[in-house]
């Protein structure tokens, strides 16, 4: 069943601002997404500011500091100071640039990754916006159009660098949605369906989460996130900035904030789409127990449910680029296209086997549209992914990566010290 | 230019681009500029522009008294400036025939070799971060801070310390010096296992540094590298140990070598120096006598006799040399430094043809080189 | 990128320098010398003066250390022999530079080599004299290491080097003239023309009124 959008909750119909002469249908398909959208782009918006103070808190606690504590109590208001700063710095556009494009650029890779919000379901009934019935390929079409943003970025730089910074950042997110799309497929073989609300729904009904059936598709998933996001360790074509630009170093001020955003919002709805697909978006398994489910209370406690998971992933982020070193631009690109997609191919086809065997055997069962376990059926399906897919994968990898180079790191020895031996030097 | 001559694809005809890594750069090494000419991105050939950072020491040091030469040989290699004081007094007291007291020998080794652990930390942190490991800089930099507290407490100064006179020193040990140097000492090897677990059997780290910038035994001796580079291909030549100075002889420690002679040797060797050096440290402040800092004999005006004389010491980036020609007054004749960072980045080139561009950058921070060396 | 030097090594005579003793001269009272010693008993030694003669005018011991003064003619062989087949073999140049001595105006200036051997620890310098304008065989043939320290030889007292793959300025910029580490290039003395081309700073004159002349 796709709802496609939901109706507005009770207590907002009546509302004494909104007077009865609005008619339920506005009320349900203007009034009130009007403001949920509101509500979402007020609350993401600010998230992701303070995701920028808490990626430098974060790292300065890694690092031993202690990171902003001036503006604000315990830096609280560093988000504020940044953003008047980026905005009242001088509007630079450089002299051959191309005007048009240089301004619409960031634009168009803000615009992509905040679209991607509405169709990410919070929280349960109205705590989603929309849950249209191809949500997860749309989120995955809108985010490739951001690479767009990217590209145009770095054209309209007028710099040969730049450029070139642009193309190779493009080409690595290219490459890594591909993984990301395929690691996907594995779990959309157990939801039976793209609508996020309506994953979240079946992992509720099914009382799992899609990471104990699909491990490896959750760990690709993750790191071609990363990886998607140009996120450290691999942000070579951002770092590398002595020899090739980035596609952002001619932008400052407002334009390299809205860039700044899109890297964060992308943060974002990668977190929240892993969330959402392997980790149980809002469900967790006593919830209804402490709420009535459908109440207010209910809803809330979802968002918060689904916001403290975000987080953790979002965390996972902060931690990963500052305890890593970085990939080397030919090293990334192998790791996508030999380690990741190849493991993505066989994840599917080892899924859909063991689906199809638990099928034949009787522990699963497939009626309207849905499946259906019994307790053996669990117990195979999360037993084979562990101890059968993931062993399987790995030697799979093996065998293609025989004579790569990073595959065949020599282990470490302990130094030799002082040996009594004889050199001819 | 030298001639390139084998170009990747003859049959194709792609053109050669021709990079410059200005002298300004992101990682912290000094002005230097590397002119690459690349095919797609690997390096087909480099040049290294120096001279940046020429401040004409040498010529200087020959309108200057001895005493006043002293504080110019912290400015050359600004990072191991303790080191750079201690092969200049040497020589100059060799050249005299001066003999030092055993307290100033043994001080002088305590603090060259918190020095080499500084100039080891910097270069572990700078390292890092052109790879890309942020976390394992900052950590670094807050030993280095304690270091450099000792320093300040003894000398006065952090960096530039002037640490030396010629006939020994002229600061004794203050109160605490003996508490502070073991307090860090104690708790030096949990950092360096913190480091070893950030990056030793780290993927990502092994996949940037095995196999990279290699450079054979034979090649290494012919270049004249010197110092950890050298001895991560696998020669184990150290000054200490082949020409004692000061009073190594009588402490026991280890020379650390490698095997492959690429970029990950050469940090374990440096790693494991480290080790060595707090080794060292430990025995040293053990076997601390008392007695007078200066040699009773030290004279007021130095004037060495007629000749010439060349000492050399390990210094962190390699062999320090200095080469004396005295003409019997007070200020020398020809005073010539042998850089090791100038002679280890000839190197460079060979090191780098082949490889990658982003590799160029970990060439350059596993040479470990200062421009203020370089360039003098 | 970079052009041969090619302009003559004269200090521009008409540009002004503050410091005006070019030349220092020996101190009445001169400390004595370092004791110098004939080496008697050495195999390597009296391998080398078997084999070259007449050509190693010297072998002495200058304070411990021993030091061969050769004349230029044999020094490839020479230093081709040190490093494959003597007895101790020299693997490693450790340092090339040159002396200025402007008091010995036949040959002023001297060209140091100091050899290292790993295996058997033991250092020998080779000391070699050149007349002004005399140029040297290149020895980066045996040792790569020789290359940059020779360029350097060249930068700074504009000895040239016969056969050397690539001799150019190293640490002075590529259009500079004069040869500073010569004893007549003073210590204040700069190149004026290419400090003005390059950083765009004038010499003023030493007197002259100059209110006014700056805004």
């Amino acid at each position: 069943m796709y709802l496609f959008f939901l109706t507005a909750p009770t207590w907002f119909s009546k509302l004494p601002i909104l007077s009865d002469r609005i008619d339920p249908m506005v009320m349900d398909y203007v009034v009130w997404p009007l403001v949920q959208i509101g509500a979402l782009l007020f609350v993401v918006l600010t998230l992701i500011a303070y995701l920028t103070l808490a990626e430098r808190k974060i790292s300065a606690w890694i690092q031993v500091r202690i990171g902003p504590n001036r503006v604000g109590p315990e830096g609280l208001l560093q988000p504020l100071a940044d953003g008047i700063k980026l905005l009242l710095k001088e509007d630079l556009i450089p002299l051959k640039a191309d005007k048009e494009i240089f301004v619409i650029s960031p634009i168009i890779a803000m615009v992509a990754a905040l679209v991607a919000l509405a169709v990410i379901p919070w929280g349960a009934a109205w705590g989603t916006i929309s849950n249209i019935d191809i949500g997860l390929l749309f989120i995955l079409a809108v985010s490739s159009f951001g690479v767009l943003g990217i590209i145009l970025g770095g054209w309209a730089s007028n710099s040969k660098y730049s450029l070139l910074g642009a193309l190779r950042s493009a080409a690595q997110m290219v490459s890594y949605e591909v993984a990301m799309g395929l690691a996907l497929i594995g779990a959309l073989m157990f939801t039976k369906t793209l609508a996020l609300q309506d994953m979240v729904i079946s992992q509720e009904r099914l009382q799992i989460w899609n990471i104990l059936f699909q491990p490896v598709g959750f760990l690709i998933y993750l790191i071609s996130g990363v990886a998607e996001t140009n996120r450290a360790p691999f942000d070579l074509p951002e770092a590398e900035s002595e020899l090739v630009a980035g596609y952002h170093t001619e932008y400052s001020g407002f334009r390299f904030s809205l860039f700044f955003i899109a890297e964060y919002a992308n943060m974002l709805i990668v977190s929240a789409i892993a969330v959402t697909v392997f980790l149980g978006g809002w469900y967790l398994p006593g919830l209804s127990y402490l709420f009535a489910p459908g109440s207010t209370l209910f809803v809330l406690a979802s968002i918060g449910v689904f916001g403290l998971k975000t987080l953790a992933l979002l965390y996972l982020f902060f931690w990963l680029r500052w305890s890593l070193p970085r990939y080397r631009y030919d090293q990334l690109m192998e790791l996508s296209w030999k380690w990741m997609i190849p493991a993505a191919l066989a994840n599917i086809v080892l899924t859909a086997s063991f689906l199809v065997l638990g099928q034949e055997l009787g522990l699963i069962v497939s009626q309207n549209n849905s499946l259906k376990f019994s307790i053996g059926g669990y117990v195979f399906l999360i037993s084979t992914a562990f101890i059968i897919t993931v062993p399987l994968i790995w030697i799979i990898l093996g065998q293609i990566n025989q004579r790569s180079r990073d595959f065949n790191l020599r282990e470490v020895q302990p130094l030799p010290m002082n040996r009594k031996v004889n050199k001819n030097n | 230019m030298t001639e390139i001559t084998d170009i990747t694809h003859p049959e194709i005809d792609t053109n050669e681009m021709i990079l410059s890594m200005g002298p300004q750069h992101p990682s912290t090494h000094g002005v230097l500029r590397v002119v690459l000419k690349l095919d797609g991105e690997t390096v087909v050939d480099l040049d290294c522009e120096i001279g940046y950072l020429h401040r004409g020491v040498e010529k200087i040091c020959e309108h200057r008294n001895y005493q006043m030469i002293a504080p110019y040989f912290d400015r050359t290699d600004y990072i191991a400036a303790v080191s750079n004081g201690l092969c200049y007094v040497e020589t100059v007291e060799k050249s005299l025939a001066l003999e030092i007291p055993l307290r100033a020998q043994y001080l002088r080794v305590i603090l060259t070799e918190l020095n080499r652990l500084s100039s080891h930390l910097l270069w572990l942190a700078t390292h890092a971060l052109d790879i890309g490991a942020v976390t394992v800089f900052l950590w670094a930099f807050r030993e280095r801070e304690e270091i450099l507290k000792i320093f300040e407490n003894f000398f006065g100064a952090r960096l530039t310390c002037h640490a030396f006179r010629i006939g020994g020193m002229t600061y004794d040990a203050y109160d605490g010096f003996q508490s502070q140097v073991k307090e860090f000492c104690d708790r030096f090897p949990k950092c360096l296992e913190d480091y070893e677990i950030m990056l030793n059997t780290n993927r990502i780290w092994l996949s940037r540094t095995v196999g990279i910038g290699i450079i054979s035994a034979d090649a290494a001796i012919d270049i004249g590298l010197t110092g950890p580079p050298l001895r991560g291909s696998g020669i184990e030549w150290d000054i200490r140990k082949a020409h004692p100075y000061e009073c190594y002889a009588d402490l026991e420690f280890d020379i650390p070598y490698g095997e492959n002679g690429d970029t990950y040797d050469r940090y374990l060797v440096r790693m494991e120096e480290m080790r060595q050096s707090r080794r060292i440290i430990l025995q040293a402040l053990e076997k601390l006598p008392d007695g007078p800092i200066m040699a009773p004999k030290a004279p007021k005006v130095v004037k060495p006799p007629i000749g010439e004389y060349y000492h050399s010491i390990e210094s962190p980036k390699g062999e320090l040399g200095i080469y004396l020609v005295s003409d019997g007054s007070t200020q020398p004749s020809r005073l010539r430094i042998r850089p090791p960072s100038f002679i280890n980045l000839q190197a460079l080139r060979q090191m780098s043809i082949g490889h990658l561009v982003a590799d160029v950058v970990a060439i350059i921070g596993t040479l470990d080189i200062v421009l203020g060396e370089i360039d003098r | 990128m970079a052009e041969e030097d090619n302009k003559p090594q004269e200090p521009n005579p008409t540009a002004k320098s503050a410091s005006e003793t070019p030349v220092k001269k020996l101190p009445r009272r001169a400390a004595g010398a370092m004791p110098v010693v004939e080496i008697k008993d050495d195999t390597l030694i009296t391998t080398l003066q078997e084999k070259f003669g007449k050509n190693i005018l010297a072998a002495n011991e200058i304070n411990s250390q021993q030091v061969l003064q050769i004349e230029k003619v044999i020094l490839i062989e020479l230093l081709s022999y040190l490093r494959d087949n003597s007895k101790p073999a020299f693997n490693m140049l450790t340092d090339l530079t040159a002396v200025h001595f402007p008091d010995q105006p036949e040959q002023p200036f001297e060209v140091v080599y100091q050899l290292y051997s790993i295996a058997d620890k033991r250092r020998l310098r080779i000391k070699t004299r050149l007349a002004e304008d005399e140029t040297i065989q290149t020895v980066s043939n045996i040792w790569s290491t020789a290359n940059w320290l020779e360029r350097e030889v060249y930068d700074l007292f504009g000895i040239r080097f016969d056969e050397h793959p690539d001799l150019r300025r190293i640490l002075l910029p590529n259009g500079w003239v004069g040869h500073p580490l010569r004893k007549e290039y003073t210590l204040e003395y700069q190149d004026n023309e290419w400090v003005e081309q390059n950083l765009q700073i004038r010499t003023l004159p030493t007197e002259g009124d100059f209110t006014g002349k700056f805004e």
